[in-house]
């Protein structure tokens, strides 16, 4: 049976016309069980008890004037108390959903009843009109969303869920719905993500769309917010707020500081970085002593046989008894040196590093950790960016095939919605630097020595996705990688071939890409047509 | 093949006269400044040169920082040129549909003739 929607919209002296407008789309959608609830909290201006009294008379649409201004959230719950649908909508009083949003959301919650919050994307209405800046989300990332509210319009919230969990909460005023929805994401069964821009949010010079600092006490309450959420899920973090207007950091506080194995594979190559020959092993290894503040590691050394001797004497001076060297004289094989590295490993983290890095982020280490040790998480990936600052890495995205997200952009962009300076799930991460628990790495079997060379981290990664973890990304952990800039990887037909059989499925159905973007491009252009 | 070092001190023997810790301050000192004197740049110099080292480094990594942001600008131009380009040439198509097929011919022709003007303008 289909769902009936209850549209709660608070009301605080909105322009006649922009009220009338957010009225009216509801008025029209093709989906016609609804009901509107409009409550204004004392409007000063009189234009809007005449746009409302309008629409008394009509059965589906409920009225109500507070006597007193009691502010936003005293009126959001004055709505959700009266509201009688299924599901609670929320809609600001100045923005507009389309016609048929209704009808699509239902055709959703029909086709699966367990749902318990659904989120579209959404657009702008800039000052001329005109759409803007549409957001094309990703589906449910729940580090993401602890990072910055990507939810937010259009949101579907089961209305008993909604009640369940306290409604809205005084207290976070500006971030009211942000606080509702990590309380019913922590509890609700299913989380939707209908990739449709059905929101269009109304940029006016009163409203967070139109000018970013109008509400700087939203920030605030949007930290607060995250910060209770953290502690009531057992994330033991300190929240901080971040330059980027409505993003957060969510610092994870280490109890224990386990053994993280960090294993190198490597022939102990030399190259020319900033002007200067380096022996890339022994600089990597250098670098990790004397900037990583994590203490408790230790370096598993995967070393070819040809590896000049030099280097390696060089590395057993350098890392003393913290090494464990492993000769490995087979054939070039990337995943087997990886697998031959875990057998000697004897922390419960794995730490996979190329050799070709350097740190940048002292506590990378301990950032990575944090997030890897909670038990849904599969991988954890790292910043990684080339010798002149451009990103080589910030989380892998499979538009059909495997690509790194906006690849060769300068690491000061904060990319659409600022989701290159968040932490975030990704459908996978490069092996150049990579935090796995060993059991997980056990239980997924490992690398596969069928990718020698390409995309073994691409098929670790959809393993992991496959056995249940999530894979996070985290743009606080930076290091160098120093892969030449100019040279792509060569990737061979066979080993694109031998990717596409086995993955094909989930390399066109990225859940954290979106439909309406271009498909194989890793930088989010629209998609012709939308 | 075991090798003595040249610079191996046997211990005093019983009765041997054992320097006082001024005298053994004034040899040592004495040896600092000839093995400096044999080195060649004073420690302080060492000290500049590795100092000049650390600021070449800087000065390579600043050089190639810079290098690399106007490659990132160009990567986020070409990404806004693709963009702007596929979308003239839906413009174009919509625009084409719009237009009644008799008009087609003379459109195009009279673009073609103002686009000569143009180009001899130009000139």
């Amino acid at each position: 049976m289909s769902p009936r929607f209850s549209v709660i919209t608070p009301v605080f002296d909105p322009p006649a016309d922009v009220l009338r407008a957010t009225i009216e789309c509801i008025l029209n959608q093709t989906f016609a069980d609804w009901e509107l609830h409009l409550v204004d909290d004392a409007s000063p201006s009189r234009h809007v008890r005449e746009v409302l009294n309008d629409y008394v008379g009509d059965p589906r649409i409920k009225v109500t004037f507070r006597e007193r201004n009691g502010g936003i959230i005293a009126s959001s719950n004055d709505a959700l108390v009266a509201a009688t649908g299924d599901f609670v909508v929320l809609l600001d009083h100045d923005d507009i959903i389309d016609l048929n949003s209704l009808e699509l959301i239902n055709n959703v919650l029909l086709a699966d009843e367990t749902i318990d919050y659904l989120y579209t994307d959404e657009d702008l209405i800039a000052f001329d009109g005109s759409r803007t800046q549409a957001f094309y989300k990703p589906d449910w990332s729940p580090e993401r969303f602890r990072a910055q509210n990507y939810c937010c319009h259009l949101s579907v919230i089961r209305r008993s869920l909604a009640v369940d969990v306290g409604g809205f909460r005084p207290g976070f005023e500006g971030s009211q719905d942000y606080d509702l929805i990590l309380r019913v994401t922590e509890k609700a069964r299913r989380i939707h993500h209908l990739p449709k821009v059905l929101y269009h949010w109304r940029q006016l010079a009163t409203s967070t769309a139109g000018d970013p600092t109008s509400k700087m006490y939203a920030y605030e309450s949007g930290r607060r917010a995250i910060q209770e959420h953290c502690d009531r899920i057992g994330i033991n973090a300190v929240v901080e707020s971040l330059p980027l207007l409505g993003t957060y950091r969510v610092r994870r506080i280490l109890k224990k500081h386990p053994l993280v194995s960090i294993i190198i594979p490597t022939r102990g190559t030399s190259g020319r970085v900033w002007g200067v020959e380096r022996c890339f092993l022994i600089d990597a290894v250098q670098s990790i002593l004397e900037k990583s503040t994590y203490e408790n590691i230790e370096f598993v050394v995967v070393v070819d046989t040809d590896t000049p001797p030099e280097a390696v004497r060089a590395l057993e001076r350098i890392a003393g008894d913290k090494l464990h060297l492993t000769w490995f004289d087979g054939e070039f094989n990337f995943s087997e040196k990886v697998n031959a590295g875990r057998v000697h490993a004897k922390g419960d983290l794995l730490l996979l590093l190329n050799d070709d890095i350097e740190v940048i982020s002292p506590d990378f280490i301990e950032t990575m950790v944090g997030i890897v040790q909670e038990p849904d998480v599969g991988s954890v990936g790292a910043k990684l960016l080339f010798s002149d600052g451009t990103l080589q890495h910030a989380g892998h995205v499979y538009p059909g095939n495997p690509d790194h997200i906006f690849f060769k952009s300068h690491n000061t962009e904060f990319g659409p919605r600022g989701m290159l300076v968040v932490d975030r799930e990704v459908v996978g991460s490069t092996a150049a630097c990579l935090l796995v628990r060993a059991d997980v790495y056990d239980e997924v079997g490992g690398f596969s020595p069928d990718f020698k060379s390409n995309f073994n981290d691409v098929d670790f990664a959809l393993k992991l996705n496959r056995a249940g973890y999530r894979n996070v990304f985290t743009c606080h952990a930076e290091l160098y990688h120093f892969e030449s800039v100019s040279r792509d990887p060569v990737v061979t037909p066979e080993e694109h071939a031998l990717i596409q059989r086995r993955w094909q499925h989930e390399l066109s159905n990225d859940p954290y890409f979106n439909p309406n973007l271009e498909p194989g491009r890793h930088d989010w252009s629209p998609r012709v047509g939308v | 093949m075991e090798t003595s070092s040249p610079t191996a001190t046997s211990t005093p023997s019983a009765g041997s006269v054992v320097p006082s810790p001024a005298d053994e301050l004034t040899r040592l000192r004495s040896e600092v400044e000839r093995l400096q004197r044999l080195i060649g740049p004073s420690e302080e110099s060492y000290r500049k040169l590795r100092l000049d080292v650390l600021g070449a480094r800087d000065a390579a990594i600043a050089a190639e920082a810079e290098l690399g942001y106007v490659r990132g600008q160009v990567v986020s131009l070409e990404t806004q040129l693709f963009q702007i380009r596929r979308d003239y040439y839906r413009i174009q198509r919509i625009a084409a549909k719009l237009v009644h097929p008799s008009l087609r011919g003379p459109i195009r022709q009279a673009l073609s003739i103002l686009r000569r003007v143009l180009s001899g303008l130009r000139r």
